[in-house]
C-alpha cells in the first residue's frame, strides 16, 4: 500500500522522541515496515538484518572524489574527502553527493557498506576530458565527463547515472555479469535498475511516482529527449533530428544482435528495465522493498553464472522472490508477469 | 582511399560515424602517412569496461598489399579464455558479420557513402589483395599512438552522423 507521506518524514517522525505524539510515531513505524504480515520474509538464507525504508538515516560512505581537469588521465587531482566541505565545484559536490546517496540505499535498505560490502572508499573522477560525452565504471573508480555542452550536460547531473555507474561496481564485486551479449545487457540493467532505485530511495518515491528514467537531465534544453532510457518504456526516451530516436528494444522479439557496443549491452538492457519496471509497478509501494530486494538477493545469491542468459536471471529472480515474498505473493506474480510481458520465458518458480 | 570510423557503446549508448574520403584530402599524403603506421594486425586484447566506448576503424582500400591469409582473423587473446573479442583486428567483415557502417552514410558526403556494397572476404575472393579493407576494434583504452591520432584527424576533418545500431538480425 503507498503512502502519500514520504518516508524520510515517516522516518523522522517514527524517531520522535517527544510524548505528545506516541500514537504518531508507533503509526509511523508500522508504515515504514510497510510490510504486512503475508509478505514478510519467509526464508531469507544468508541475507543481512535489512531496514526498512529509510531514506534519510546516515551512512558511512568514505568518499574521495579528484578532478582530472580535462586531461584523460585518471586519477587526477583529489580534491574532495568524506567529510569535508563543498568546493563549489558542481560537478565535485554532485558526485560526492550523489555517491553519498548511492551508499545510503546499499547500506541502509541492502545492509551492504559500499561496492564490496566492506567498506570500500568511494572513490570519482570528475571533468575527465574535453567535452568529454560518457561516464563509465573502471573497475576502481567512477569517471564522468562534463559533456559537449551542446547535446550532453555534465554527467554528474543526474543521480541515476551516479547510481548506474557505481551499481556496477557493485556487480562486478557479486555476479560478476560478462560485459557482452545477454549477460552484459543484464549487466546494465542491474545498473539501470539499482540507478533508478537510487534516485526513487532520495526522492522518497513509490513506484507510481517514479519516472523510470536514467539519464534525466543529462541532454541540453537542444534536446527533444526525456532522458538516456526509459525503464518502463524502452525506446521512447528521446526522439531528437540530431540524436535520432531512442533504439532500446521492450520485448524479447526486437532484440538486437550486433557487434557494437559489445553485443549490444546498452540497448538490449531496455528488455528486462521493462520487466523490472512493470513488476514495480504491479506490487507498488517502494520499489527498493520489493524488486529491489528481490533483484539484490539474485545479484548475490551466488546462483548466477557470468554468462547468465535473461531466461536464467529471470528464472533466479523469481526463486529469490518466492523465498523472500513466498509463493503465493504478489511479488512473485508481478515478477512472473513482467518477464512474461517482455517475452522472456519464465516457468514457476523453482526451489 | 576511404576511412570509416564508428563509435559505439559508452553509457547512453550512442552510434556515431565518421566517414573520410581520403582522395578528397589537401594533405592526402599526410593521411596515408599515418594509415600506414597503424598496426592493423597488432592490436592487443583488452577487457571491456563497463560504459565505455567501442572503436571500429576501417580503411578501403587497404593502404598496402595484405597478406589475407596472416591477416585472417587470429582470435584475440581475450578469446582464448571465453572472454569476448574486447579488440580484435581483421581484413574484412564476413558475410555474416557486418562492417561498422554497413547501413552507415558518408559524413563528407560524396556520393560514395558507407552503405554502398562492399567486397566480401569469403573464400576464393581475395584475387586482389589490395581491395580488401583493413579493420580493427578497439577499447577505448586501445585507442592511442597512431589509432588516437587517425581517429583525432577523422573528427577535426569530418562531423558525425549519429545512427541507429548496425542490426545484422533481430529475432
Amino acid at each position: 500500500m503507498p503512502t502519500i507521506v514520504p518516508p524520510y518524514l515517516l522516518d523522522r517522525i517514527a524517531e520522535s522522541a517527544d510524548p505528545r505524539f506516541p500514537l504518531a510515531a508507533e503509526a509511523a513505524r508500522r508504515a515504514l515496515l510497510r510490510l504486512p504480515p503475508a509478505r514478510l520474509p519467509l526464508i531469507v538464507p544468508d541475507a543481512p538484518d535489512q531496514p526498512s525504508a529509510l531514506p534519510d538515516a546516515p551512512s558511512q560512505p568514505d568518499r574521495r572524489i579528484s578532478d582530472a581537469e580535462g586531461r584523460e588521465t585518471l586519477p587526477g587531482r583529489l580534491v574532495r574527502r568524506e567529510g569535508e566541505r563543498a568546493t563549489g565545484d558542481e560537478a565535485v559536490d554532485d558526485a560526492y553527493d550523489g555517491l553519498g546517496d548511492t551508499h545510503r540505499l546499499f547500506d541502509r535498505v541492502f545492509g551492504r557498506d559500499s561496492i564490496d560490502g566492506a567498506g570500500m572508499p568511494l572513490e570519482a573522477t570528475v571533468h575527465f576530458g574535453r567535452a568529454y560525452d560518457n561516464a563509465f565504471w573502471d573497475g576502481e573508480r567512477m569517471v564522468f565527463g562534463d559533456g559537449d555542452g551542446e547535446i550532453f550536460t555534465g554527467f554528474t547531473d543526474s543521480l541515476s547515472v551516479i547510481g548506474h555507474e557505481l551499481a556496477h561496481g557493485v556487480t562486478e564485486h557479486t555476479a560478476r555479469l560478462r560485459y557482452q551479449g545477454q549477460s552484459g545487457a543484464l549487466n546494465e540493467h542491474v545498473s539501470d535498475a539499482f540507478g533508478a532505485l537510487v534516485e526513487q530511495y532520495a526522492l522518497g518515491q513509490d513506484a507510481t511516482a517514479a519516472t523510470w528514467l536514467i539519464g534525466e537531465g543529462i541532454f541540453t534544453d537542444a534536446v527533444q529527449g526525456r532522458a538516456l532510457r526509459s525503464m518502463l518504456e524502452p525506446g521512447t526516451a528521446y526522439d531528437d533530428d540530431v540524436l535520432g530516436r531512442d533504439p532500446q528494444p521492450a520485448h524479447m522479439r526486437d532484440y538486437i544482435e550486433t557487434r557494437e557496443d559489445n553485443g549490444g549491452v546498452h540497448l538490449n538492457s531496455g528488455i528486462p528495465n521493462r520487466a523490472f519496471a512493470l513488476a514495480a509497478r504491479q506490487i507498488d509501494g517502494f520499489a527498493w522493498e520489493s524488486v529491489g530486494r528481490i533483484w539484490y538477493d539474485t545479484l548475490t545469491s551466488g546462483r548466477l553464472g557470468e554468462n547468465a542468459t535473461f531466461e536464467q536471471f529471470a528464472a533466479e529472480t523469481l526463486r529469490q522472490a518466492e523465498l523472500r515474498f513466498g509463493p503465493d505473493s504478489l511479488e512473485l506474480r508481478a515478477v512472473r508477469e513482467g518477464w512474461q510481458e517482455v517475452g522472456v520465458a519464465v516457468e514457476g518458480a523453482q526451489g | 582511399m576511404d576511412v570509416f570510423v564508428s563509435r559505439s557503446g559508452g553509457l547512453a549508448g550512442l552510434r556515431l560515424t565518421w566517414h573520410v574520403r581520403v582522395d578528397d584530402q589537401p594533405d592526402a599524403d599526410e593521411w596515408i602517412l599515418l594509415i600506414e603506421q597503424i598496426p592493423w594486425n597488432e592490436v592487443p586484447p583488452a577487457p571491456p569496461e563497463t560504459d565505455r566506448f567501442t572503436w571500429d576503424i576501417r580503411c578501403e582500400p587497404a593502404p598496402f598489399e595484405t597478406d589475407v591469409a596472416d591477416a585472417a582473423v587470429a582470435p584475440p587473446a581475450a578469446d582464448v579464455d571465453a572472454h569476448p573479442p574486447a579488440a580484435s583486428a581483421s581484413p574484412a567483415p564476413t558475410a555474416s558479420s557486418a562492417s561498422p557502417d554497413d547501413d552507415g552514410a558518408a559524413a563528407d558526403d560524396g556520393g560514395d557513402d558507407a552503405s554502398e556494397p562492399r567486397p566480401q572476404s569469403g573464400a576464393g575472393q581475395h584475387d586482389d589483395p589490395l581491395v580488401e579493407p583493413q579493420e580493427a576494434t578497439l577499447a577505448e583504452r586501445q585507442l592511442t599512438g597512431p589509432w588516437r591520432q587517425l581517429v583525432d584527424r577523422v573528427q577535426t576533418t569530418t562531423e558525425p552522423k549519429r545512427e541507429a545500431p548496425r542490426a545484422p538480425r533481430a529475432r
